[in-house]
């Protein structure tokens, strides 16, 4: 993590909002991951033989105004199950709802990006549910199969180096707090 | 806590006053030594408070397990290959990972050759793909 947004800010993503809204997405796309493969609930787009560990709730009449925002903000005839099942609590579904459409809002990064990061997201985190559903929301905001390649690219790389670091406990080159300042300088 | 705070107990907790710097606004401090390779490495401590809001000796956060090569140690072409990481990154130090990859040149050179491709401006650009690299990284709780 120190390395590649030491790395982004290099790049020019200097602006620590950038950071916290690729922190707000993690989040929030990790939560719903989490609920909809822990339940086991059936893929959004994908062919599916998952059924739900827990019976979903019939519909409560005042989940029906969140429900239609939820559909117009994903395009679905349907809401999606994890929104089903949290409306169990529907106090509950309408306030974590609009943290992920905040989550999810066109700021410093749009959302297209954002859906590309949540499907990096889900497929380092290998949500079933995750990919199948940020898989569509990439492609419905316009990531290309050039750009989807690429995605998919970057995503085996630095699994590939996140592993070895963890594997010898490397310890970051850059200093948390700079952007500019490198910790350890072998050879300096 | 501050460094001067740290420094002054440094001695007290049986460790060396010199070369503590803060690393985060709060409780981390990072010492330098001299690594096996002629280099320096960065070794973190975490401070904790008792009960009484003192802190108590630092515990060393976790090492690597491996002496990381030093990139003077590596094959001349390895050695422009690091140079070149510099640039690619903008910046005037080799990273311990190109260092890791290219401990073991067949697998490192390949690979290298793999994420630069990867990791060019294309249909994303170079700055968004380091924003998926750190969420893939955020995702697999990798400090590094």
């Amino acid at each position: 993590v120190v390395a590649h947004s030491a790395a982004g800010k290099l790049q020019g993503l200097a602006d620590d909002r950038i950071w916290y809204e690729v922190a707000y997405v993690a989040g929030v796309t990790h939560a719903l991951n989490t609920v909809a493969d822990g339940l086991r609930l059936p893929l959004e787009f994908s062919d599916s033989s998952r059924s739900p560990i827990l019976a979903l709730p019939v519909t409560p009449e005042n989940a029906r105004p969140v429900f239609d925002e939820i559909m117009a903000f994903y395009a679905m005839d349907h809401p999606p199950a994890v929104f089903r099942w949290m409306a169990r609590d529907v106090g509950f579904l309408k306030a974590y709802w609009v943290a992920i459409r905040e989550a999810f809002a066109d700021r410093q990064l749009d959302r297209p990006m954002k859906e590309t990061l949540a499907l990096a997201a889900s497929m380092t985190a290998k949500s079933d549910w995750g990919v199948d559903f940020h898989l569509r929301e990439a492609r419905r905001l316009g990531l290309s199969d050039q750009a989807l390649t690429e995605t998919v690219e970057v995503v085996q790389l630095f699994n590939t180096v996140t592993k070895i670091a963890d594997a010898l406990q490397l310890q970051p080159d850059f200093d948390p707090c700079s952007t500019r300042t490198p910790t350890d300088r072998p050879g300096s | 806590l501050t460094v001067a705070h740290a420094n002054q107990k440094a001695s007290t907790w049986g460790m060396a006053r010199s070369r503590w710097r803060a690393i985060g606004p709060l409780k981390r401090l990072a010492q330098e030594v001299p690594d096996r390779g002629g280099g320096t490495i960065h070794r973190c401590y975490t401070l904790y408070l008792d009960a009484r809001g003192n802190a108590t000796p630092p515990r060393r956060d976790t090492v690597e397990t491996v002496h990381v090569t030093d990139a003077r140690e590596l094959a001349p072409e390895d050695q422009r290959f690091c140079e070149a990481t510099k640039a690619w990154f903008n910046i005037d130090f080799v990273p311990k990972m190109s260092r890791v990859l290219l401990t073991v040149p067949e697998f490192g050179r390949s690979y290298g050759r793999a994420s630069r491709r990867a990791m060019a401006d294309g249909a994303l650009s170079r700055a968004q793909k380091e924003l998926i690299a750190t969420m893939v990284s955020a995702i697999n709780v990798c400090e590094y």
